[in-house]
């Protein structure tokens, strides 16, 4: 279902979402946050909150936009993952309107995939003034290359700070409940264990920085492990492959089992999350997966002040930009995977400052805070509804190449000889710093 | 022993490239997708470092011999019907895994080629158990009987009080007899709502991102008939879910054992070559009937149902004979 929210004074707005919740955890979580920030930035009598099924009928959208209009909606804010607006906003288009509605699109990852859906409703967004909100830097540029000067604004998917905060008390109890000592290094990964992320370069290079430069390190990992393989290349994993692969790689890498410095902690609660980020010293996500459009398990962890090494690929690059002395970045290159080189990521993790005083670590969460909490998202929606958007003129030829390219190649739309294909890159160089 | 079989399931990244293209091994005909239908989700494809397969799928014994060692998914049914058809391997290359429940029925000429697998959960002290998966997938009583339920029930009520008891149904795919054995699913849905009323009915998918380190699972199939493993087990041990079903065999014999998850292990041993029972008697006495050695060799199902599957008749009941002596937690 949607939302919409209004401010009496310009204009009323409607949040819009999926009546059920998403089947991504991360997707749900930013929903949420997204509500939350919307719901402390206008008054009550200035929002409302429209739902539309998963699999909505012209008639649902009918009655919703039948809604907007009763209400005076003048803007309306897409926030969730699913469904694709397409349907609601052809009938949309053709209501009635003395005034046709702004539109907000709050852009997630799979963009590229429903460039498809997208395109039939080109013509109907050209009655619309739209503005397109990115929730990172990199992938308002890769927005940018597909549309036609139309507005694309960077507003960070918001993280709760009553959820994901920086707390020495609970630093010192989660490491005490883990029986670690002062001089123990953690590193923690959480996130889904997948082969876009990178599960096994990382726990290869956690293996030689904890040999060869911390024998004090231990490697957490948290998160659901999954299958997914590589679809832009076909890549399919049969069930069970990644866990045993993660599995055949520790044992090889440390064959004593009974003194292994790498743990698997399951698929923990926000709560855990919390605690183990606080716990830990250093963060580690090499991701080089085509939907890492912000982040929410580095966001999480850089508001508990927890240093992190990243991949420089897609939204993490701007988590660097808020807070630099808290993030270090991997440069990744894109061949047969999208993954970053052995000495670059040991590089980062040597260099990474794991002895931080309590007391820079929270000014530091303070500072990420400041840019992505839901309080700071929240003025950055205001700031977003009173800029004027502007009339959508259109989308680019190379979103047009990629629909082509979808259409004919729907099981491996970027798989080339070698790995990933020109089209691949040409799109996603944007992601990488290269 | 150990070691060189351990090596073949580690190192045949060709084959296991190969062995994703099932045209190579995998016979495609109507009988093949009848019982693939009738197993349902149970045939999906998991992955195994000994590559997993039903036999009555296996093309010939030559892609046996290229894609060996292959982990046996079969019930008993299927697997005494390959062992009728297969008297000999025709290569020593052909090393099967078999359930090592079904480590009575193999035949003293196949005996040097196979090891008997099991899935272990690795236990850790802190898991607390309260909670409850029962999957019902069950045919008819040849998968699990009224009784053997009850049985069951009482079991697990005396293992534990589970704050939470899911069911999961999986529906029938195939076409043939599909309202007898939903009324069989009903039936047994009712009994386990009868011991458990906040018993909820939940869909695989619900579990999917989870860790179920602090759940059972037991798969209500009681005679192993129509399969010994499949995916749906792997499924929950993937997880760290624990199979209530391999409870009670706490015997530690295995030759080797391969870490397969963080929370589950295939543990390998051989048979016991001094098995009283000898599953040739009972192959010889067909081979010796003409009559039913033809019904054997010319058995060709039009449709595949739970009474008409893709071994003889005559197979179908000596696997129905010795599945209700094959130990269970039922």
């Amino acid at each position: 279902m949607i939302k919409l929210v209004m401010n009496q004074s310009s204009h009323k707005i409607a949040l819009l979402s999926q009546s059920t919740s998403q089947e991504w955890v991360s997707c749900q979580t930013i929903y949420r946050n997204l509500v939350k920030s919307y719901k402390s930035a206008f008054k009550e009598s200035e929002l409302c909150q429209l739902y539309l099924s998963p699999n909505y009928s012209n008639f649902e959208a009918h009655n919703v936009v039948s809604e907007l209009v009763s209400k005076n909606i003048e803007t309306i804010a897409f926030i969730d993952y699913a469904p694709h607006p397409e349907k609601f906003i052809k009938i949309l288009n053709e209501a009635n309107l003395s005034k046709k509605p702004d539109l907000i699109f709050h852009i997630y990852g799979d963009f590229v995939l429903q460039v498809g859906s997208w395109l039939k409703i080109e013509n109907d967004l050209k009655n619309f003034n739209v503005k397109f909100i990115c929730a990172s830097h990199r992938h308002a540029k890769l927005l940018e290359s597909f549309i036609q000067n139309t507005q694309v604004e960077v507003v960070p998917f918001p993280v709760d700070e009553n959820e994901f905060y920086f707390s020495s008390r609970l630093r010192e109890e989660t490491r005490q409940k883990m029986s670690l000592t002062k001089d123990e290094v953690i590193c923690f990964y959480s996130g889904r264990l997948s082969l876009q992320k990178n599960i096994l370069p990382l726990i290869r290079a956690f293996s030689f920085f904890q040999k060869h430069v911390s024998p004090n390190s231990k490697l957490l990992l948290a998160g659901p492990i999954d299958d997914l393989g590589v679809p832009y290349l076909a890549k399919k994993s049969p069930p069970g492959i990644m866990n045993f692969d993660i599995q055949n790689a520790i044992q090889s890498l440390f064959p004593e089992t009974e003194d292994c410095p790498i743990s698997y902690l399951g698929n923990i609660s926000a709560k855990d999350l919390n605690a183990t980020y606080n716990a830990s010293d250093l963060f580690i996500s090499l991701s080089g997966h085509n939907d890492e459009d912000f982040g929410m398990a580095p966001a999480e962890a850089l508001m508990t002040g927890c240093y992190s090494v990243l991949t420089d690929w897609g939204g993490y690059s701007s988590f660097k930009r808020y807070v630099p002395e808290l993030v270090s970045l991997v440069p990744l290159q894109i061949g047969i995977s999208v993954s970053p080189t052995q000495h670059d990521i040991i590089k980062q993790l040597t260099i990474a400052p794991t002895e931080q005083s309590l007391r820079k670590r929270e000014e530091l969460a303070l500072a990420m805070q400041n840019s992505i909490s839901i309080s700071n998202v929240e003025k950055m929606l205001l700031s977003q509804l009173q800029k004027k958007s502007e009339k959508f003129l259109g989308f680019s030829e190379l979103f047009r190449q990629l629909q082509r390219n979808l259409t004919l190649r729907p099981d491996a739309p970027f798989k080339s000889t070698t790995g990933y294909s020109q089209l691949y890159k040409e799109v996603y160089h944007v992601y990488s710093n290269t | 022993m150990s070691t060189p079989i351990l090596e073949k399931m580690m190192s045949l990244d060709l084959q296991s490239y190969f062995f994703r293209d099932k045209q190579m091994w995998s016979l495609e005909n109507d009988a093949v997708s009848g019982m693939n239908l009738l197993l349902g989700d149970h045939t999906n494809t998991h992955f195994s470092p000994a590559r997993s397969l039903f036999l009555y799928q296996l093309k010939s014994l030559d892609a046996l011999s290229y894609f060996s060692p292959m982990q046996v998914k079969d019930g008993i049914a299927t697997l005494l019907g390959f062992f009728y058809e297969h008297q000999n391997p025709s290569s020593p290359e052909q090393q099967l895994l078999i359930p090592k429940k079904f480590g009575s029925l193999i035949p003293k000429s196949w005996i040097e080629q196979i090891f008997l697998y099991e899935h272990k959960t690795i236990q850790r002290a802190e898991s607390k158990r309260n909670k409850l998966v029962l999957i019902v997938s069950a045919l008819d009583e040849k998968q699990v009987s009224l009784p053997g339920l009850d049985r069951l029930i009482l079991k697990l009520t005396s293992y534990n009080t589970f704050s939470e008891v899911n069911v999961i149904v999986m529906p029938q795919k195939s076409l043939f007899a599909q309202d007898k054995i939903m009324a069989f699913q009903i039936q047994l849905v009712l009994k386990i709502q009868k011991a458990w009323p906040h018993a909820q009915i939940k869909l695989l998918n619900d579990f999917n991102s989870s860790t179920l380190a602090d759940h059972c699972f037991i798969d209500l199939n009681e005679y192993s008939f129509y399969y010994g493993h499949s995916a749906l087990t792997d499924f929950f041990l993937q997880r760290g879910a624990l199979d209530f079903s391999a409870l009670q065999n706490t015997k530690q014999d295995s030759l080797l054992k391969i870490p397969l998850s963080f929370y589950h292990e295939l543990h390998l041993s051989k048979p016991d070559d001094n098995n009283e029972f000898n599953i040739e008697n009972c192959f010889s006495t067909m081979r010796k009937s003409s009559i039913m050695n033809q019904e054997i060799k010319n058995h060709r199902p039009q449709k595949i149902d739970c009474s008409n599957l893709i071994v003889a008749p005559s197979i179908n009941d000596l696997a129905w004979r010795l599945s209700q002596d094959t130990k269970s937690i039922f």
